[in-house]
């Protein structure tokens, strides 16, 4: 099945023999939420996500009119998108200028010192800009290769790599395996838990198997069976 | 360091450069040739024009200021005007170092100093001599491919006596969010179009900022002539969009816009 | 402790890790509670949760209870029965199950915890699926409580092919099991599981990350009835050790000839199948001397593939020859010498008279051939044919395989092909396909073959299958090839098709200009998409260079693929016998019993509301009642809204639990909302639970108001 998105009027432009390139324009997400939109041309064009504008923004002269929707042209390159019928994983390559700034600071290292840009998702594209629509993009997260004075090197893995994920991520234990306050765990009252079965706030939702008696208070003589018993500890 | 500064702001001034300097316009584009067919043609980089400079035989307080041009503007701009080229400015720096050898007493030469112009730089003076330095850009190009997009709304190709296109691209000129785009790399523009008793209004956006408002409306058919210069532009990539205003003349029998040509300054 | 806790889809047979063991000693006379002395009580863990049921239950190899494949019970269940006698026979007292939502939901299960009084600490293995026997020996000693199940494994998120969840169910459908697979573990891995409303519904953004359009066609594809009855193909497995989610995947859609990718942040499913070629590649699009032809693929590569795989399906133990019905009776005459003895349980299935096909207890078997089955009310039929199986030997292990015979002398060469005697290189690859049936285990193999090496002309039975004749047995073996090209990335063909809209799995046809000998329709397998990059001059043949240059690494460079996708292609033959939907009829070593499948469930949909409407319940003196609700709305997991009116019921009695629902099959909205006093409705496509609550109690005087709630849903 062909991909998506290919309008009559996008097709009728990418035949022309002549004309402008594509533009490769990157979108990036930190996890902190703050976004950064790079081409390697400057233009204006609607994002793919936008976030919270970076802090070094407010100390630049130049002030974009949008900042989500003005790219700055720092993107140098975007190599090596490999996409296969098996499901072997690959990693792009996608290169920024790391010039900028002062003679003293960089504007693009900065932002990879004081950003979480470590699995940052990312958008690249390449946008046609006399149709004005999209002629390839490819989402990720974003990796640090390396920082040199010139330029920041990013490798870029692709969103669903299905061999980063454990399979069987549970184990049989004695710890309750849900995050506390997770929706599995479904405790509201802000007060986490240690993963026991002590400890949980919400019992019938404990996600671990217990291999011993647990008092959660002193038994009484009368709390204690008369009965006989052979209990086999099997786990 | 503003680009208001002339290196050579008259033809006897000291620091003009000799005459006959070389001038070089470096590739921008990309072009690939398939087994088959014409070759493709992409265009990619807004570099501007670079030029070879030397001083012969100037005095030792020419070559300290043309030393002191290189050194200020590093990282800045000041303008240089091509007389040979009809007076032309253009805004840019020394991009290889100026080395002063000594001649004679007091005698000093400075070869090889490359100038290079920076795109997206505001000029003193733009590029205006449409006749020499400006190019033409059509609907179709020479290979009849469609050189305007539809970028929203619908536009027809069609054929109008006078054009100066084989083939216009129209539309109807009633909607207001239709838009048609052309996108080229280069300074300003005149946008060619023909006239005549059933056309209407448009508003013509530069890089999604409006730059005037084009008339296609006569009282008889004319043929193509400019109908909006905009020559205040730097260097670099351009998107230019025409809007329908769906509005006319009081005289004009319809609304219908039209896009024809482009001459573009480079 | 520390083992991986197991993942189930489909169909599957296991025990499952025990997870408690008690035994009251026999020397206790009176009863506790109301199991009996010498009771035996264990609980075993499934893995996670929620998984559907089971199908039958044996107990030290004697079969408890067991359901056919339209759900009806096989002759009687043994749970809570007390047998006869009590010396030689056990006696299973308890049976019951958790489907592993949150807080667990096996019905009864705190009167087993209470009985180890208040000193255990009982637990309700939330989101286990786990299972619980009481279970007493005979008193004269022996046996063991040694439990062996049929389950129905992972209910699953159904979707439309809009991104609406229509459903949550047990599916045996590989492509559910996809979805699933990738919520469970990426996309949404925490989520809570109602044990009435199912898991937590997926937001826009969850939902978004699936390109529904192919998932949903991909599912229809699987789902697609074949004329033998069965669906095109289904996925049974268990991931029971620690493996990627990778290997699941890989084994998921290895069991639908299914292949994936992901594109601009969403996943694409797709199922191989003959499809028709979506652009023309020509000479003008070809980068000059990039394309490249090879078979190195096919070198060394295996020809002697094995399907490994436990049979769904019942194993035929003897053919019949008649079957003849009375009121009372059913006798079977086998053609040859059958198995069975009085007490069996077998299933029938492939009589000429399909009204025979059933199960049924063996009373007598006056013959080696002869078998006499008593029931009550038969309507008189004489009939022939079937076959006649066990339940417990359905997951049999079987191994059937394909050779390509014609690579296998191929690679096996070492003498001029004129010398006499034939040299064959086998080189086996196995294939493992789980649980699932012989029919959908060896297409799948088929499949596998062909699409690797090409047709065997030297199989009489596949080309009957592709031609309908043997004109072309013995031809020149036709292996695939492989292709490399690279063409310009903006070509445009002459049916206004753009190359980069074309991606992995896809068909292209290379026209007589590219590569006149390779002209003809290929698959793409990889894409390389290189975007137009800055170009500079050379900076060493003494020209200019472009000032960006000039700092000696402020560029990318320039990079000679600027502009060009290359491609990697493999042989696309859309041929039936790769591609086989006709089903493969077995031989005699795995014949099954027709018909008797297992059984699927009842399905259970669930889907929850968004919120902002309001319920009010009055319960009056004496016990009647009044309820009134606002009209609602459904979000869609694609944004579309569906709103149903307000309404109301009353009554004079009935449960205090009061269940609002909605039958709506098309998901159309306006109407289908129903109230019951207590009572789940039955499951069904398009019933979804709305509401669930507890009537206010009533008020004890004639005196005073009524008592009202009014429940925000």
């Amino acid at each position: 099945m062909p991909l998506p998105g290919f309008t009559s009027e996008l097709i009728q432009i990418m035949s022309a023999r002549s004309g402008p390139a594509p533009i490769c324009l990157l979108d990036v997400l930190c996890l902190d939420g703050t976004s950064y939109h790079w081409g390697n041309t400057p233009i204006t064009a609607t994002p793919v996500k936008t976030g919270t504008h970076p802090a070094w923004l407010a100390g630049q002269a130049f002030q974009p009119a949008n900042y989500d929707t003005h790219y700055y042209p720092w993107l140098l390159s975007g190599t090596e998108f490999h996409h296969t019928r098996s499901q072997q994983s690959y990693q792009a390559n996608i290169v920024v200028q790391d010039v900028s700034g002062n003679t003293l600071q960089r504007d693009t290292a900065g932002m990879i010192v004081g950003t979480a840009f470590e699995g940052a998702w990312f958008a690249f594209r390449e946008w046609n800009p006399l149709a004005q629509q999209t002629e390839f993009e490819q989402h990720g997260r974003l990796t640090i290769i390396s920082v040199s004075e010139i330029e920041i090197n990013f490798g870029a893995n692709g969103l669903f790599n299905s061999n980063d994920y454990d399979g069987n991520p549970y184990e049989v234990s004695e710890t309750c395996q849900w995050l506390y306050a997770s929706l599995a765990c479904g405790d509201t009252t802000n007060n986490p838990c240690q993963n026991t079965y002590a400890t949980c706030r919400i019992p019938n939702h404990f996600f671990g198997y217990l291999n011993n008696v647990v008092f959660t208070s002193a038994p009484s003589v009368a709390s204690v069976s008369t009965n006989q018993m052979v209990r086999n500890r099997l786990v | 360091m503003p680009y208001t500064d002339i290196l050579n702001p008259t033809p006897t001034h000291p620091l003009n450069p000799d005459y006959g300097f070389q001038k070089k316009r470096p590739v921008t584009h990309l072009v690939s040739k398939a087994n088959q067919g014409p070759p493709y043609f992409r265009d990619i980089m807004d570099v501007g024009h670079q030029f070879s400079l030397n001083w012969a035989d100037k005095l030792a307080s020419d070559a300290r200021k043309l030393k002191w041009y290189y050194e200020s503007y590093r990282g800045g701009l000041f303008t240089l005007v091509d007389y040979e080229g009809g007076g032309r400015m253009y805004t840019g720096r020394f991009s290889s170092p100026v080395e002063p050898v000594p001649t004679s007493n007091n005698h000093w030469t400075v070869q090889g100093v490359l100038f290079d112009e920076i795109p997206l730089s505001p000029m003193i003076t733009y590029p205006s001599d449409w006749a020499d330095d400006a190019v033409w850009m059509l609907t179709l190009n020479d290979f009849g491919d469609r050189m305007v997009a539809a970028v929203s709304g619908t536009w027809t190709l069609a054929t109008i006596a006078g054009a100066l296109s084989a083939q216009c691209f129209v539309n109807g000129g009633t909607v207001t969010t239709d838009a048609a785009g052309y996108v080229y790399q280069g300074y300003g523009f005149q946008l060619w179009a023909p006239t005549g008793p059933a056309y209407g209004q448009a508003t013509v956006l530069l890089d999604t900022v409006a730059v005037g408002t084009v008339d296609f409306f006569s009282s008889s058919a004319q043929p193509s002539s400019s109908l909006l210069t905009v020559q205040n532009v730097p260097l670099g990539l351009h998107t230019l969009t025409l809007q329908p205003l769906h509005a006319k003349d009081s005289a004009s029998t319809g609304y219908s816009v039209v896009f024809d040509a482009l001459q573009v300054m480079r | 402790m520390g083992t991986p806790v197991p993942l189930s889809y489909g169909f599957f047979r296991a025990t499952g890790m025990q997870i408690n063991s008690f035994e009251v000693l026999p020397t206790i006379a009176v009863p506790l509670g109301t199991f009996p002395a010498g009771m035996q009580i264990g609980m075993w863990d499934l893995g996670e949760g929620e998984l559907d049921g089971c199908d039958a239950l044996w107990i030290d190899s004697a079969l408890q209870f067991a359901l056919d494949s339209s759900g009806a019970l096989m002759g009687t269940s043994l749970v809570g029965v007390t047998p006869s006698n009590l010396a030689t026979t056990p006696t299973l007292n308890y049976f019951t199950f958790s489907t592993g939502c949150d807080g667990g939901n096996a019905a009864g299960i705190s009167s087993l915890w209470t009985y180890f009084s208040n000193l255990v600490t009982p637990l309700t293995f939330s989101r286990r699926c786990y299972y619980a026997i009481g279970w007493t020996p005979p008193t004269s000693g022996g046996g063991s409580l040694t439990p062996l199940v049929d389950w129905r494994g992972m209910r699953c998120r159904i979707f439309d092919q809009y991104g609406n969840q229509t459903a949550y169910r047990f599916t045996t459908n590989p492509i559910w099991h996809f979805v699933d697979l990738w919520l469970r573990r990426a996309i949404k891995p925490d989520y809570a599981i109602d044990s009435l409303l199912g898991p937590t519904p997926l937001t826009a953004a969850e939902a978004g990350c699936f390109n529904w359009a192919s998932i949903y066609a991909a599912a229809q594809f699987c789902d697609h009835i074949l004329p033998n009855g069965s669906p095109r193909f289904s996925g049974s497995y268990v991931f029971t050790s620690g493996s990627t989610l990778a290997a699941m995947i890989e084994q998921v859609l290895l069991c639908c000839r299914g292949y994936w990718y992901e594109y601009a942040g969403q996943i694409f499913v797709f199922v191989d199948q003959p499809r028709a070629s979506t652009f023309t590649v020509a000479g003008k699009m070809l980068v000059p001397g990039s394309i490249e032809a090879d078979q190195t693929e096919v070198n060394q590569a295996p020809n002697r593939f094995i399907a490994t795989y436990l049979e769904l399906g019942l194993p035929a133990v003897a053919q019949i020859a008649t079957a003849v019905r009375t009121a009372t009776n059913v006798k079977l005459v086998t053609v040859q010498p059958n198995p069975c003895a009085p007490a069996d349980i077998i299933s029938v299935g492939g009589v000429a008279d399909p009204t025979l096909d059933a199960c049924y207890d063996v009373t007598t078997t006056p013959t080696t051939t002869e078998v006499d089955c008593t029931i009550s009310g038969g309507v008189a039929s004489s009939s022939t044919g079937g076959w006649l199986g066990y339940i417990q030997s359905r997951f049999s292990q079987r191994t059937p395989e394909i050779s390509h015979v014609q690579h296998q002398m191929a690679e096996g060469q070492v003498l001029p092909p004129n010398t006499t005697g034939t040299r064959l290189k086998r080189i086996k690859v196995s294939y493992d396909f789980a649980n699932m049936t012989y029919d959908q285990a060896m297409r799948l193999l088929q499949y596998e073959v062909y699409r690797s090496l090409g047709l065997d002309f030297l199989n009489p039975n596949l080309l009957q299958q592709v031609d309908g004749n043997l004109s072309r047995l013995g031809n020149p073996y036709q292996p695939p090839f492989g292709l490399t090209l690279s063409l310009w990335s903006e070509s445009v063909d002459v049916n206004g098709n753009a190359l980069k809209a074309q991606f992995v799995g896809d068909i292209i046809t290379l026209d007589p200009t590219v590569f006149f000998e390779f002209a003809g329709d290929w698959e793409i397998i990889d894409r390389y998409t290189n975007p137009i990059q800055q170009e500079i001059e050379d900076s060493t043949s003494g020209n200019f260079v472009s000032p960006v240059s000039r700092s000696g690494a402020l560029t990318s460079g320039t990079d000679q693929n600027s502009g060009i996708l290359q491609l990697v292609l493999r042989t696309f033959n859309r041929s039936v016998g790769i591609f086989t939907d006709a089903s493969v009829a077995p031989n005699a070593s795995f014949q099954t019993v027709p018909g008797q499948l297992p059984y699927a469930g009842a399905g259970i949909s669930g889907l929850t509301v968004q919120p902002g409407a309001t319920l009010t319940a009055t319960t009056y003196y004496g016990g009647s009642w009044s309820v009134s609700w606002t009209s609602f709305s459904v979000q869609l997991g694609s944004g579309v809204i569906v709103s149903y009116p307000g309404g109301g019921a009353s009554g004079s009695s009935g449960s205090p639990v009061g269940v609002l629902y909605v039958d709506d099959p098309t998901f159309g909205g306006g109407g289908g909302v129903t109230f019951v006093g207590g009572g789940m409705p039955a499951p069904g496509l398009g019933i979804f639970l709305v509401c669930l609550f507890t009537l206010p109690t009533p008020p004890s005087s004639s005196v005073g108001p009524p008592n009202t709630i009014t429940v925000s849903f």
